[in-house]
């Protein structure tokens, strides 16, 4: 099925189309929600609201933006609302054990656990902007629609991010320090 | 030229600078060895963010999304979406899903309120998938191993996932088939593997392997004896779906799919049980 005939199918109601798109697309809006969330059961759940969000307003998809994005949208916000909600409720911050969930045998976690900590120690808004540049791979166009801001704006909270990022891995990882301001090119 | 500030280099690694600066920033980099040092890094920070690896959402998601969306009316559907905090909708439609299990309403919703409970099925329960086929496989075979407690493994764990069993899950297939998931079942304490592959023309098969049990139920769909190759087994047929078993003494290697060529079925029956001769079967 092309696009156009799953929207058109879902639009109509039609499970099938429906079905599709959620066979295209899960397992990406699955996996951002996992690791912005890092809590398995939140992230089935977002992801469940995401979808049933997504077919009650397919009307209102204007087509400016792909659907793949679009439907990120609806999830990413679904996630940074249940984030701000946990937050404000339990005061707590992601711990070592949340970010081992997004792996899935003790060994990968190994491996992979410096760069998940240094995520999971970022503001919510950081890593989610991480997460959908560089393991999505929207461009700063669809950033700026799933985030509903300017693409100006992307290109700054993204230069943040990533410089609290380095912050984060500098004990980690023997990545080079910033020369000294006035490092000056020869 | 100063070094490219971090902002402006960070535009230039993700690829949204103006085609001026881009040439600006390349002329550059060809004498600041600071800049490309930072551009290293910039690639080393995106890999391994990309790197990290999580699980498949498991099948039973598709399957409470739509029972979600066949219990509500579209005024309901559009109220509720629209109120939904975020989070408890899942672990809400377990509950809701205890109850109805119980009186028998959704039968496959009963994995998500207990998956111990579906992985105490005795018999291998093809019904689950060959009543429902002919509305769509893919969602049949998500069906079935909703019902086999099936969860998404990593292919290269399979053999260790189910050790009695002789197969293979290879990431090809021959006929243009490509491996898209690896699950592990259970049949009543004894495990199973599952695989989906898809086609580049969307066509879907699936893999399904199982111990030679010897209550294999097909509902009122009648198995037939056949040969594959030089293989002997039995096959059910429903409409244009076709679900072939080669059998042997440790495993009962099974396809869906559409194919017809019993030239190909027989080299996909090698590619999945390259061990099984055709002197072994178990006889259903």
């Amino acid at each position: 099925m092309t696009e156009a005939e799953i929207l058109e199918g879902c639009r109509r109601g039609d499970q099938h189309a429906r079905h599709e798109l959620y066979m295209q697309t899960s397992a990406r809006i699955h996996r951002v929600l996992l690791r912005i969330t890092r809590d398995h059961e939140a992230a089935l759940d977002l992801a469940q609201s995401a979808y049933l969000k997504a077919f009650a307003r397919i009307n209102q998809f204007n087509g400016r933006a792909a659907v793949a994005t679009w439907l990120h949208r609806i999830a990413v916000t679904e996630a940074l609302q249940y984030l701000r909600k946990r937050n404000r409720d339990t005061g707590a911050p992601f711990t070592r054990s949340e970010a081992i969930a997004t792996t899935p045998d003790h060994q990968a976690a190994d491996v992979r656990m410096d760069i998940e900590d240094a995520l999971a120690l970022l503001d919510p808004l950081d890593r989610t902007m991480l997460l959908l540049r560089y393991d999505v791979g929207q461009d700063y166009r669809a950033i700026a629609e799933i985030l509903d801001c300017a693409e100006g704006t992307v290109s700054s909270r993204l230069n943040r991010a990533r410089g609290r990022l380095r912050g984060v891995l500098k004990n980690s990882y023997s990545l080079e320090e910033d020369a000294p301001s006035t490092h000056q090119n020869k | 030229m100063s070094c490219v500030e971090s902002e402006l280099l960070g535009r230039f690694f993700d690829e949204e600078v103006s085609e001026t600066e881009r040439t600006e920033i390349e002329s550059h980099l060809r004498q600041c060895s600071h800049c490309v040092s930072k551009l290293a890094e910039l690639s080393l920070m995106r890999d391994n963010i990309a790197s990290v690896q999580t699980p498949d959402p498991p099948s039973g998601l598709w399957n409470s999304i739509k029972a979600s969306l066949d219990s509500e009316t579209p005024t309901q559907r559009m109220v509720q979406s629209q109120n939904l905090p975020g989070s408890g909708r899942f672990r809400r439609f377990r509950a809701v899903a205890g109850i109805a299990a119980a009186v028998g309403i959704i039968c496959t919703a009963a994995f998500w309120i207990g998956r111990g409970d579906s992985a105490q099925a005795a018999a291998v329960d093809f019904t689950v998938l060959l009543d429902s086929i002919s509305e769509g496989a893919v969602e049949a075979f998500d069906r079935f191993i909703t019902h086999h407690s099936g969860q998404a493994i990593d292919p290269t764990d399979a053999h260790r996932s189910a050790p009695d069993l002789d197969f293979e899950v290879p990431a090809d297939l021959p006929g243009g088939w490509r491996r898209a998931k690896t699950y592990r079942l259970e049949f009543g304490g004894s495990r199973g593997i599952a695989a989906s592959y898809t086609r580049n023309d969307g066509e879907f098969l699936a893999t399904i392997f199982h111990p030679p049990v010897k209550k294999e139920n097909f509902g009122t769909h009648k198995d037939y004896p056949c040969v594959v190759g030089k293989h002997r087994g039995h096959s059910v047929k429903i409409g244009e779906w076709r679900m072939m078993h080669l059998t042997d003494p440790t495993t009962c290697h099974c396809v869906l799919s559409r194919v017809t060529d019993d030239a190909q079925l027989a080299e996909l029956m090698s590619a999945i049980a390259p061990r099984s001769k055709p002197s072994e079967g178990h006889g259903h």
